[in-house]
């Protein structure tokens, strides 16, 4: 043993070495862990700032956006089939009749529509109607976020709109009811129409599991932004001395949800 | 015969240096490289922090008239720009009656397609910004600045003078 000891003299160190270049390595794969996940929070942040910024910027826009403006958001007459007779309107919002908020010229904004839809005296609902008269509220919002929601809709996230009534007893309230048409299915403002959502009673039926409240249960990474919306009524009461005029004002909260969407849709959309 | 050492007892570490060197090496060089790629990202954190410093600046309010615009271009977004170091572009894009994510953010025209007809001209609204661009010296920050930040928001604008249609704040920024 002793002899093979003084052939191998050289031995130790070179192993000394070998051990120096593992450590070495080792070290080395650490550091590139560690900046490889440099700044992912800070950037998830920033891209939440982002997407909240813009839902907030959607709010601030309904109040000056002109109704009329939108009457072509989605029109089928102003994108004809190409030369090829493929047609380039959004399968999956179909028809939103958008045509119909063209009468509303001059300053009438999408917020104006929305408040009269809400005031409606009859009862509290988003059925396009202010007591018998058109008040296309519902429809109004539905082209705006068709459209104002694009660039979210396109990145692969699905979105709700609902509004709230802050005076119903308890907290949550219910979303104001959006009445089915005749097709069954128009009943939500969002881009998701297979029935995803549900806003539905439950089995009890005395809740009503509101859009956002189901979204941020059921999936992941979901965004929500809620604003105040004021609407003022001027109610005129007869009296013997004369009409009398009593202002009301209700309360409710905007909200919009967004969250990535599950779905795999084929669509064609005109950018 | 007995066998001797091959050198002596220095010259047998000589074949230890290697290992050593190449150790020393590798981990310099990876020191070297993630302080390169940890500069990298911050530089474009703080672009980013820059952008949406301005953004929210510029989107305080829901409309966008040009009056207005510029004033805010000079009294507070030029500040926030230059206090994170940042150049940067605003532009309003009028839209109207449709929105189209797909125009060139300095071009005055849209590019939907030659049988759109939605295509418009006199897109491109207002412009605030640090630096020259695009007629001004050739340069397209959208395109051409590496590591640019591009930030778009709706708003609404004035449309033929009468109504208040859709239009878009763009805003650029890169180091």
């Amino acid at each position: 043993m002793e002899i093979r000891l003084k052939e191998r003299k050289g031995q130790p160190a070179l192993f000394d070495g070998i051990a120096f270049l593992l450590i070495c390595s080792f070290t080395s794969s650490i550091v590139y862990v560690a900046v490889s996940n440099y700044g992912d929070q800070e950037n998830q942040a920033m891209n939440s700032a982002h997407a909240l910024n813009y839902m907030q910027t959607v709010m601030k826009s309904m109040y000056y956006i002109d109704a009329s403006q939108l009457s072509r958001v989605n029109d089928v007459k102003a994108y004809p089939p190409d030369s090829n007779g493929v047609s380039h309107i959004d399968p999956v919002y179909v028809d939103l009749k958008c045509r119909q908020l063209s009468q509303y010229s001059g300053e009438v904004s999408v917020a104006d529509l929305l408040k009269n839809d809400l005031n409606d005296p009859n009862e509290v609902n988003l059925d396009d109607m202010y007591g018998n008269a058109p008040s296309p509220g519902l429809t109004a919002m539905r082209c705006t976020m068709k459209e104002l929601m694009k660039p979210f809709v396109l990145a692969g996230y699905d979105y709700m709109m609902e509004v709230l009534p802050t005076n119903c007893g308890k907290s949550p309230c219910d979303p104001v009811q959006i009445p089915k048409n005749s097709e069954g299915w128009l009943d939500k403002i969002t881009d998701v129409w297979n029935g995803t959502i549900r806003t539905d009673r439950d089995v009890n039926g005395n809740q009503i599991v509101g859009g956002c409240d189901y979204v941020q249960e059921n999936f992941h990474n979901t965004f929500a932004v809620s604003a105040p919306f004021r609407t003022i009524n001027l109610k005129t009461i007869t009296n013997p001395g004369g009409p009398k005029y009593i202002q009301t004002s209700a309360n409710y909260v905007l909200r919009i949800c967004i969250w990535p969407s599950r779905e795999k849709r084929d669509r064609q959309v005109i950018p | 015969m007995k066998r001797k050492a091959f050198i002596g007892p220095l010259g047998d570490d000589i074949p230890s240096i290697f290992p050593i060197m190449a150790g020393v090496l590798l981990f310099l060089g990876t020191v070297a490289y993630a302080t390169q790629l940890v500069d990298e990202k911050n530089k474009d954190l703080d672009t980013r922090r820059g952008a949406l410093a301005i953004a929210y600046l510029a989107t305080d309010k829901g409309y966008s008239d040009e009056a207005s615009f510029f004033q805010k271009c000079e009294t507070s977004i030029k500040p926030t720009a230059l206090s994170y170091a940042v150049k940067f572009a605003v532009v309003v894009k009028k839209f109207c009656n449709y929105y189209n994510a797909g125009t060139p953010v300095f071009d005055n025209v849209t590019h939907a397609g030659t049988d759109d007809v939605m295509a418009s001209s006199d897109v491109k609204g207002a412009t605030c910004a640090n630096t020259c661009i695009v007629s001004g010296c050739g340069f397209d920050p959208s395109r051409d600045a590496k590591n640019s930040v591009q930030l778009v928001y709706p708003t609404s604008v004035k449309c033929n003078g009468v109504s208040n249609g859709m239009g878009t704040i763009t805003v650029i920024a890169w180091k």
